[in-house]
């Protein structure tokens, strides 16, 4: 639930309680000075009839509220003396309307100039409080409907305009990415709460960005650091292998060596083009043909897909272009065809498709599908690959995010790599 | 042939200069920026090994000297940083080839032997040993005078073999070498036995005095025939 939904929400219930309460006060309180009013009437009216009967000889008695509004009887002398004047509602029967209704009584005893006691009932005009609690139940409806549209217009633009600067922050967070090193915050805002939050948030971000940065620093370092020593290594050994009196088992042991430390050479490699990709360091860009680029490539391979007897298939409908960095682009293809090749079967096949919006390649493999969850990150390699990084794919998605391409990954029984422009 | 290796990292310095001396080379070694500057002003070198990286000092300001002073010595990189950058500097800078670590020492080789060559074009354009000879730039080769059809690589892979002749070339530095940087990241290199394999049958066909020997678990080696 939105903010400004929630806040609506509190606000019409307690408008809708307060207004009804407020209602049943107003309504009370109406008919308590209305009653009042009436039964003044009342009492007037009474004083003239008194006036009126009390010379009549002997005065009339009257059974039925019928063409007069009032009701005689005689009462002994007792009964009339402990008669206080009393108002009460009460129905009344109307054979004119024949029905029921709402009325004010007045009960009064009176002696008339004959010394005979009488007792006198008056009742006020009809009290239509149904028809009041109706009226006032429909103003109070447009009362609340109007309050209710007030403020929901107060809401969204007052509230929408005072959390302005928080759905910026919102949006803000959102967008951000570690590895872009974006750091200015959104507008400036004069609310205090909001400062605050901009100022923690900058400062969260801030210390995250610096561990980031001396993360990937550290990493750089460490693979700057060990080319030299690893480079001390193997030429030794290939000095070593070199030397007369090895036996071939020696020899064959020195070899091995050297490969692991070449192993570890080759991922260094890939560590720092990883890191200089993700740094940006590869900034001239052109307008690359990855159907030039394809052919160069898969040239290159020829001999390494003819030893594995894998056949490249070739299909171009249209030429694919894309501005970018040429050495980036050369690498991103050439992982994608060694990778093609090497997680082969052998007498496999590969087909490079390139049409103008995208290219593909897929390959035949005895591996099964892969994770796509996983399939970019690095190190995720599976356990037949013990030769390889682990870092190929990494580096090509590593290409694609700075180059504004898009690298997905499929499997209809081939593995597919389809890489196309972000923008379409 | 007089080297100069001018490298901060003195166990990076003594391997090469042992390297180098046992193929034959005067070897001169500076460890800094300042006596690398020394030895660059006061002799002259067949070729200079250039590490980029050094205490004091960047050793592109050396390259720059060197060209100020208008020798002709022959300057290889080395360098820590595979830097496009710094490559693309450097050889507009006048030096002669770009290497980064690590390197093997065959390629080393191979590139300081091609430096050199390239430097001496006073006819030496023929590579020859025993009955066979290579004319590099024509790309001929010639076994008992009779001219032998080798393609880019098999051509390729024999003059590296060639240039370091009695040692083994790993059959990564084969591939790197052949087949480009990228290469030595294909992990399985037993693709380059087909071209060997080629280029031996090729070498036997025409009784060459020398052979690929294959060394278990390395690479290759080219032996001559007359010690066999």
């Amino acid at each position: 639930m939105k903010l400004i939904n929630h806040t609506l929400l509190f606000l019409s219930v307690t408008l809708l309680l307060t207004v009804s309460l407020w209602a049943a006060l107003f309504y009370t309180q109406l008919m308590t000075h209305f009653k009042a009013t009436v039964d003044e009437g009342l009492a007037n009216y009474k004083i003239v009839l008194i006036d009126k009967l009390k010379d009549e000889n002997p005065v009339k008695k009257q059974n039925v509220f019928a063409e007069n509004i009032y009701i005689i009887r005689s009462v002994n002398e007792d009964y009339a003396l402990q008669v206080r004047d009393t108002y009460k509602d009460t129905l009344v029967y109307s054979a004119m309307k024949n029905k029921n209704y709402h009325t004010r009584l007045l009960t009064t005893a009176f002696v008339a100039t004959d010394g005979k006691y009488y007792e006198m009932k008056v009742i006020s005009q009809e009290l239509d409080d149904r028809k009041l609690i109706e009226k006032l139940a429909t103003s109070l409806f447009w009362l609340f409907l109007l309050l209710f549209i007030s403020s929901v217009l107060v809401n969204n633009f007052v509230l929408k305009k005072t959390w302005k600067p928080f759905y910026e922050l919102l949006k803000y967070l959102n967008d951000f990415r570690l590895e872009k090193n974006r750091l200015h915050l959104p507008t400036k805002t004069k609310i205090q709460e909001f400062i605050l939050l901009n100022n923690s948030i900058q400062t969260l971000l801030k210390s995250n960005v610096a561990v980031y940065n001396s993360q990937k620093q550290f990493i750089e370092n460490a693979s700057h650091e060990l080319q030299t020593p690893l480079a001390i290594g193997i030429n030794k050994l290939e000095l070593l292998a070199g030397e007369n009196g090895l036996s071939q088992e020696q020899v064959a042991r020195i070899g091995n060596i050297i490969e692991s430390l070449q192993r570890l050479s080759s991922l260094n490699k890939s560590l720092l083009l990883l890191s200089k990709i993700e740094n940006k360091q590869f900034k001239a860009a052109e307008n690359v043909n990855f159907n030039e680029i394809s052919s160069t490539i898969t040239a290159d391979f020829s001999d390494f897909s003819e030893y594995r007897k894998i056949k490249i298939k070739y299909q171009s409908d249209d030429p694919f272009h894309h501005c970018m960095n040429k050495n980036l682009a050369d690498i991103l293809m050439m992982n994608l065809v060694k990778n093609a090749i090497f997680h082969n079967r052998q007498g496999g096949e590969v087909v490079i498709h390139i049409s103008a919006t995208c290219f593909s390649i897929e390959n035949t493999s005895d591996e099964p599908e892969m994770d796509t969850e996983k399939l970019f990150e690095r190190f995720n390699q599976n356990a037949k690959s013990k030769n390889s990084t682990g870092l190929g794919l990494a580096i090509v998605k590593a290409i694609s995010d700075v180059s504004g391409l898009v690298v997905t990954y499929s499997y209809n029984g081939r593995h597919i790599f389809s890489v196309g422009s972000a923008d379409q | 042939m007089k080297i100069l290796v001018i490298e901060d990292e003195p166990e990076m310095l003594a391997l090469i200069k042992q390297f180098l001396e046992s193929e034959n080379y005067v070897v001169e070694e500076a460890c800094c920026f300042d006596s690398g500057m020394d030895k660059i002003v006061s002799y002259d070198y067949d070729c200079i090994l250039l590490d980029i990286m050094l205490p004091n000092g960047n050793g592109l300001d050396l390259l720059q000297k060197l060209k100020s002073l208008e020798k002709a010595d022959s300057v290889i990189i080395i360098s820590a940083k595979d830097s496009l950058d710094d490559k693309v500097r450097g050889l507009d800078l006048g030096a002669d080839d770009y290497l980064a670590k690590p390197f093997h020492l065959a390629e080393l080789n191979a590139r300081i032997k091609s430096v050199i060559r390239r430097k001496k074009s006073d006819g030496r354009k023929m590579l020859e040993f025993l009955n066979v000879k290579i004319n590099l730039e024509e790309r001929l080769v010639l076994i008992n005078e009779q001219p032998v059809e080798l393609n880019r690589k098999e051509f390729d892979i024999l003059i590296f073999l060639l240039m370091n002749k009695n040692r083994i070339a790993s059959k990564s530095a084969i591939a790197e070498n052949i087949w480009g940087d990228y290469m030595d990241q294909s992990d399985d290199f037993d693709f380059i036995y087909s071209q060997i394999k080629n280029l031996r049958k090729k070498l036997r066909d025409f009784d060459a005095k020398i052979d690929i020997g294959s060394v278990y678990g390395m690479g290759y080696k080219l032996i001559s025939k007359n010690n066999t």
